[in-house]
This record gives structure tokens, sequence and C-alpha cells, in this order.
């Protein structure tokens, strides 16, 4: 999920938590709506509940009460932070015992073989193990005056077989995200090949 | 002339197994760990690189080690090759059955390209 899309939910969610909770507080007779007089739009829109019927005002509070509970779960799923990757990968677990390697090691394998395709400036990877392989997402700065495509496909065939080779693990994915080098105007493009 | 049996402390294990991995080829040195957590500990003691212990008198090793890329390379090879010493080490001490042997190459150095 993209940053924009995660702090739309959690402002979301704080809006739920916020205007169920006031709801609910005010059903239950314990905020009144007067001690929000400064602003008098969330007056006029609290009045209301506190003059339900019983039956209304039950409905009322089980509703506030459950999308509060909503709002809750979802700010918490948004802002508990992402699990860290595991900082080894399995080349290998059998009878004889496990062989493993560090991803960081994987990682700058994989920027110096990037650094070594011609136009690429400078490179920044990023290693993932999926069930069908590992899976190398590179981004790098490339010379403006190169062909990006020709570039990123050499590059996704020179980091596929390298790693490979090294590793006897199978790569299923390479993605490279290319970003043309600054030019002095300070134009910048970007290109994504998979 | 009687016959008995021969005991080998985890340390002195751990000792003599960083000095045969530190002589395979491709291996640059034994490493303590990303946390410095692979080691081996005795009284006062404390050998970094490998994990020795034992476990229902079998014993369990986990060698740590850094190497250097080269193209030539393999580390599922070089794996192997870390095995092989491991267990040719523990026959010839007569050190006790060898279970489960882990290799974990936790550095992985990457020479810098020379500048053209």
């Amino acid at each position: 999920m993209s940053v924009f899309n995660r702090l739309l939910i959690i402002l979301l969610a704080i809006l739920l938590l916020v205007a169920t909770g006031v709801v609910l507080l005010t059903a239950l007779g314990i905020l009144q709506p007067t001690q929000l007089e400064p602003a008098q739009w969330f007056v006029d829109r609290l009045v209301p509940f506190t003059q339900l019927d019983p039956r209304l005002r039950d409905w009322t509070l089980g509703v506030s009460a459950l999308l509060f509970l909503l709002a809750l779960v979802l700010l918490v799923i948004e802002l508990r932070p992402a699990p860290l990757p595991d900082p080894w990968i399995t080349l290998k677990d059998d009878g004889l015992g496990r062989v493993a390697v560090a991803r960081d090691g994987v990682r700058e394998l994989s920027d110096r073989e990037a650094g070594r395709v011609a136009g690429v400036m400078s490179a920044r990877s990023r290693v993932e193990e999926t069930p069908t392989g590992l899976r190398i997402l590179c981004r790098i700065s490339v010379d403006p005056t190169r062909s990006v495509p020709e570039m990123s496909q050499e590059l996704q065939e020179r980091l596929k077989a390298v790693v490979e080779h090294h590793l006897g693990l199978p790569v299923a994915h390479v993605s490279v995200d290319a970003q043309v080098a600054p030019l002095p105007s300070g134009r910048r493009s970007h290109r994504r090949v998979q | 002339m009687s016959s008995g049996s021969v005991s080998v402390s985890e340390v002195s294990l751990a000792r003599a197994l960083v000095a045969a991995v530190r002589a395979i080829p491709g291996v640059v040195d034994v490493s303590p760990g990303q946390f410095g957590e692979a080691a081996t500990y005795g009284p006062g003691d404390r050998v970094a690189g490998v994990v020795v212990s034992r476990a229902g008198g079998v014993l369990d090793i986990e060698v740590h080690v850094g190497v250097r890329y080269t193209d030539t390379l393999v580390l599922p090879e070089l794996a192997g090759r870390v095995r092989d010493a491991v267990r040719e080490l523990i026959e010839s001490l007569g050190a006790g059955p060898l279970g489960p042997v882990g290799v974990v190459f936790d550095e992985l150095r990457v020479d810098a390209e020379p500048n053209a």
C-alpha cells in the first residue's frame, strides 16, 4: 500500500474515532454539546443525540461503539511497524544442516553487478524471498545519453545470472526502477521495467 | 594397555574448527555473526565464529564465515567444503557423533570497483 493511501486511512480512522467517540459520550450523557461551544457546527449536530428515544439511543450507542472499535483496529493496523525481514537468506536446509547467507551481502553483490553495466551511475537493491525464488528490486540512476530499455534488459539478465551462479538459488524476478541522472536543469524522469 | 574414551571440550573443539575453517580456500575468516552472537563459551573463555554444542551426546555445530566475492565463488559448494572440513576434524579428533553442521555466510566482501 502506498504511503498516501496509508496516511489517508490513518486520517479517516482518527476522524471516525473522534466522531464516534463524541457521539457515544453525548448519547451517554457524559458530554454536553454546550461543552463544545466554540465550535457551533459540532453543537448543532450533537444536540439531536441528547434527545433520542430509548430504542434509538440503544441503536446509536451500538452502531457508534462498533464504528469506534473498527476505527481503533484500523488505526492500530496502520500504525503497526512492518516486520523486519530475516537478515539471512536460506540457501539450503537439509539433514546435513542449514546453509544461509546474509541478505546485506546479496544486496551488495547486486549493487556491484548493477554498477558494472555501462551507463549505470549508481544502484541500490533490495532482495526478497518468494516461494518461486528470489526477487530483486534494483533502483538505478542512469546516464541520460543511454537507452534505458537496453540498459535495463542487460541489468536484469546480469543480475539473474550472477546471483543464481553465486547463491545457487533461482531468481524469479528482477525489477528495475531507472531514474535518469539529474540533468543540469534538474529535470528527472522515471521508467520501470519489469 | 587399556582403551578409554577421549573427551574434547566444546571450546577446544571450536578453536580447532576455527583454524580448520580458516585454511579453506575462499574463506577470508570466521565471523562473530551479524550481532556478535556466534561464539562458543567455556569457563572464562570465548571462541568467536563457531558455535559448538552437544545435545544428547551429539555435536551440533554452526560455522559463521566471511568470504570475498570472486567470479568462481559458489556459496553452496563452499558450504560443502566447510562441512567436509568440519567432519574430517571431528572424526580425526574422535570427538563424538556429529549432527547437523550449519554454515552461515555472514560477511560477503565486495571489493570496490577500481576507478577507470
